[in-house]
């Protein structure tokens, strides 16, 4: 170190001090005779050359009047003797205030061409400042490199955690698109893989909004292309000019693109583009390796994500299309019969469960067959059956219109299409026909298999009607048998499954909701219409069964039209309660 | 929207009529009148706000009074639906904005209002879905992994539904979609969709429409709820609650805390009834927050006085249910509060809702 040029260029401006040394003890002015006192002055300031820490000292003027070998080795450039403030200038190549001005401050660090100095100063008596200087530029380093390591995690876990959410590919494509335009790029890019000779595309801007989009697979650039077709996998930098279209084109603030597949189930699930503005600059900054590491961390994660997206969305697909079959029917409009139905599965995730209604219109164009039953069991296996319970009397209808007959039918069919060693599926089933009367009501004939009785309501109060009959699909010699009622304008016949009745729950959770809670709730009822009635029946059910595990629950509601329908109108817009449904014309229905 | 100054008495004259029709049931009528106003040029949106909203209010200011029979309301809030419905037919379809699910809380059986809200967002050019009233949480969580909408709203009628509805929040946030919460059971102010953690709460279909079209809906982390999960005491209200609503029933001798003269709609049945007032309880346990408990006993206060029904009961079933929670502090707090509340009330008389 020049060690002249530093420490003998200053000399004590008030002859106080020693000036033989580059760096000399600060001694206060009040205590002036101390050096002197001293047997050998030099020793002090061998004693603070051989410090780690630098040590500087100025006056109450500002100027620099010691500084000891280390302070000149971290502070090339400081001459004592000098004003603080003039030293400093030169030293960090600009003005700071904080470590030159006079008297004790907060603790700063300077930030030197290749070194951090952490700079203390404290009061000496006399109005003298001492400054205590460790160089920090490894301890800052390490700092700096562990802070890195940990945005990174922290990115990577937030990445990780907000893939996990979703299983749509279109929401997860999305989410992909928003971490990285947020921490790796201006912009970003999300291609999902070629379907139908289409891909769909998510981009993002930094800090700014999203949006999709759709593009055929011919548009798409060579590179993205072989990308998504697994042939060309690794991170590649792409040309501006290959990118000027939507969705890749470039902000004045993105220069570059960086292109890298995601690396899905045997091949990519997807491509992401990188628009950056260093992307290209060969002379990027060193961290561009460790850059690089990271957007390669995030396409595994993104990969695996949006793998798992689509294969969810397949099965998804799969499931739904045989789950239609099985899904109750949008029941049907039926002159001179009002219907309604509520359904609530067991299991809450799916729609479909053990129980069942279906209404078909009879050819004539007046009148119905209805049923409501609930094959044993619950869930998915118990759907299936109910589907093909459902279809056997669609087809049985056609020959046999007379519903004891009708459940003879379905009772040797059951018992044929169950393999010997297999189980019985067994059900419970009310089939019903309603024609209307001249008088404007409506003559059901009711026949049951084993089934909770149905319930009329009536103007004049509630009844039940006790049918009987044996389980359907059980034994070959099953007998069933037939009520007739007529039904008064407004009446309606109320057919449930058990999951009402058996519904538990009361003072100790235990308690069945019971047929007479069920006729005390439908009095009074004749005003209301079908659809109400059977919702208010399900509500009721449903929140006595408020705790514990519960059982399908199915009601169909037949009821006698209270207003006769004015002629020459459609009903149909009445009931079309399907939100997604487009506007019909005006034809009629027959 | 509503800026023609011809709709409010567009909508007086037709109004009365509208609603004697869903007092009828008579659905022909109802839905000729609101279709009637589509045909002279009434925007779907502003009949669903304007005219299908405020009846179903006053179909519950009509129960609550007395003046309608359970029977005749759900008959009315029917027909009422039938009308959102033929309305929503009317309505081209839209998708063009994005898409939404709307749906109901699970234990939330109050449809209309958000079928009225799925209509009026799809009149403003969303893709709505409706999923109906008492959406478990399974059922929306697969939902919404199958089909990925935008944002998901939901209604809750009644803040009894809060603590489940938390769950159905959460399953939903976790699927990375945002919520959107709206209706009364939030609170007035929709302080309990905050302390839930959703992402946004709108009043109304009209403040829900506005809110979608301004904020981005960019899916960062959603607010934090400062509800985490539930609380030891509400936890332990709920292992209690049996042997709490057995207590009442015992006290009141098999009587409905609500019984007055026959045919009295609040009372419902005696189990049910006391059920509510504990779920109440739990509810405001569950938030920790005692105004709850406290709104809810002015409504309950103020519907029993206006059928000449005295809060005798009340008070039996609240001193019953301070002594089996003699070791729970904060409900305690709110029956102590709830107490003190029914005293006050004989003097003013409640005119809350």
């Amino acid at each position: 170190m020049d060690r002249a040029a530093t420490g003998l260029g200053g000399g004590a401006v008030d002859g106080a001090l020693p000036t033989r040394y580059a760096a000399t003890v600060p001694v206060p002015a009040t205590r002036a005779a101390a050096p002197a006192a001293a047997p050998e002055p030099s020793l002090a300031e061998r004693l603070l050359d051989g410090i780690a820490e630098g040590v500087v000292a100025c006056d109450e003027r500002g100027v620099v009047r010691s500084a000891n070998e280390v302070a000149v080795r971290m502070l090339p450039g400081l001459r004592v003797g000098e004003l603080a403030t003039v030293a400093m200038t030169r030293v960090v190549g600009g003005y700071t205030d904080a470590a030159t001005r006079p008297g004790p401050g907060q603790d700063v660090e300077l930030v030197l061409a290749d070194r951090a100095v952490a700079v203390r100063r404290r009061a000496l008596s006399g109005g003298w400042t001492a400054w205590h200087l460790r160089d920090v530029t490894e301890e800052r380093a390490r700092l700096d490199s562990l802070l890195a390591e940990r945005a990174r995690s922290r990115f990577l876990a937030a990445a990780s955690r907000r893939l996990g959410l979703s299983l749509h590919p279109g929401r997860t494509a999305r989410a992909v698109a928003e971490l990285a335009a947020d921490e790796l790029a201006e912009a970003a890019v999300v291609v999902l893989p070629v379907h139908g000779g289409t891909v769909d595309w998510y981009r993002c801007e930094h800090d700014g909004p999203s949006s999709a989009g759709q593009t055929t697979a011919r548009t798409l650039p060579e590179p993205v292309a072989r990308a998504l077709a697994g042939l060309d996998t690794g991170p590649q930098l792409l040309l501006a000019g290959e990118l000027d279209v939507e969705p890749w084109r470039h902000t004045a603030a993105a220069s570059g693109a960086a292109l890298m597949a995601l690396p899905g189930n045997g091949k990519p699930a997807g491509a992401l583009v990188l628009l950056r503005s260093d992307a290209g600059d060969p002379s990027a900054p060193a961290s561009g390796a460790t850059d690089v590491a990271l957007v390669e961390e995030f396409a595994q994660r993104a990969g695996i994500a949006l793998a798992a997206a689509s294969l969810y969305a397949g099965q998804a697909r799969t499931a739904a299309v045989l789950k239609r079959s099985l899904l109750q029917p949008e029941l049907p409009v039926v002159d001179g019969v009002t219907v309604g139905a509520a359904y609530r599965p067991a299991e809450q995730g799916m729609l479909i469960g053990g129980d069942f209604y279906d209404v078909h219109p009879d050819p004539s164009g007046r009148g119905a067959t209805f049923m409501l039953g609930d094959v044993c069991g619950k869930g998915v296996d118990a759907a299936v059956s109910t589907g093909q319970l459902r279809h056997s009397v669609q087809a049985l209808r056609r020959l046999e219109t007379d519903p004891v007959r009708l459940l003879g039918l379905l009772n040797d069919t059951m018992l044929e299409s169950t393999a010997d060693d297999d189980d019985p599926g067994f059900a419970t089933v009310v089939i019903g026909s309603a024609v209307p009367l001249e008088s404007g009501g409506l003559r059901l004939r009711l026949a049951g298999g084993g089934h909770p009785p149905p319930v009329l309501v009536r103007r004049d109060g509630v009844e039940t009607v006790e049918i009987g009959g044996t389980l359907v699909g059980a034994i070959p010699s099953a007998r069933f048998r037939a009520r007739t009622v007529d039904l008064a304008p407004g009446e309606s016949c109320v057919l449930y499954t058990d999951g009402v009745t058996e519904a538990r729950g009361g003072v100790d959770g235990r308690e069945e909701y019971g047929e007479s809670r069920l006729v005390d709730l439908l009095a009074g009822c004749h005003v209301m219409p079908a659809a109400a009635i059977a919702e208010r029946v399900t509500l009721h059910a449903s929140r006595w069964n408020a705790n514990g595990s519960r059982d399908d629950i199915a009601v169909l509601v037949v009821q006698a039209p209270l207003h006769a329908t004015p002629p020459g109108a459609s009903r149909r817009h009445l009931h079309s309660v399907r939100v997604s449904e487009p506007p019909r014309g005006e034809e009629g229905t027959a | 929207m509503t800026a023609s100054p011809t709709l409010p008495t567009r909508f007086g004259s037709v109004a009365p009529e509208f609603l004697e029709a869903l007092g009828r049931a008579d659905e022909w009528r109802a839905c000729e009148l609101a279709l009637g106003l589509l045909d002279d040029g009434v925007p779907a949106a502003d009949v669903l706000v304007g005219l299908v909203g405020p009846a179903a209010r006053r179909i519950g200011a009509l129960w609550e009074s007395g003046d309608w029979s359970v029977a005749q309301e759900h008959a009315a809030t029917c027909v009422n639906e039938r009308v959102v419905a033929a309305i929503g037919a009317r309505i081209p379809a839209g998708g063009a904005r994005g898409s939404i699910v709307v749906g109901c809380l699970d234990g939330e059986w109050h449809a209309l209002p958000a079928r009225i809200v799925a209509e009026v967002l799809r009149a403003k050019g969303w893709a709505v879905t409706f999923l109906g009233a008492s959406v478990p949480a399974e059922h929306l969580a697969s939902y919404l992994h199958q089909f990925g909408p935008d944002v998901v709203a939901l209604s809750c009628a009644l803040p009894i539904h809060l603590p489940a509805a938390h769950r159905t929040i959460v399953a939903a946030q976790r699927t990375g979609t945002p919520v959107l919460a709206g209706g009364p059971g939030f609170g007035a102010d929709g302080r309990w969709a905050r302390s839930l953690g959703v992402d946004a709460w709108a009043p109304g279909p009209v403040e829900a429409a506005a809110l979608l079209e301004q904020e981005p809906w960019r899916g960062a982390a959603p607010p934090a709820s400062t509800i985490t999960g539930a609380s030891a005491e509400y936890v332990g209200l709920q292992e209690r609650r049996g042997a709490l609503v057995a207590a009442v029933v015992d006290a009141l001798e098999g009587l409905s805390p609500f019984a007055g003269a026959p045919g009295n709609p609040l009372a419902t049945d005696p189990v049910q009834d006391a059920e509510q007032v504990v779920d109440f309880l739990a509810a405001a346990t569950y938030l920790s927050d005692d105004e709850l408990f406290a709104d809810y006993l002015r409504w309950l206060a103020s519907a029993l006085s206006s059928r000449g029904i005295s809060t005798a009961a009340l008070h039996t079933v609240l001193g019953e249910l301070a002594a089996g929670l003699h070791d729970f502090p904060f409900a305690l707090g709110c029956l102590r509060q709830g107490r003190e509340q029914l005293r006050r009330g004989h003097t003013n008389g409640g005119d809350e809702r």
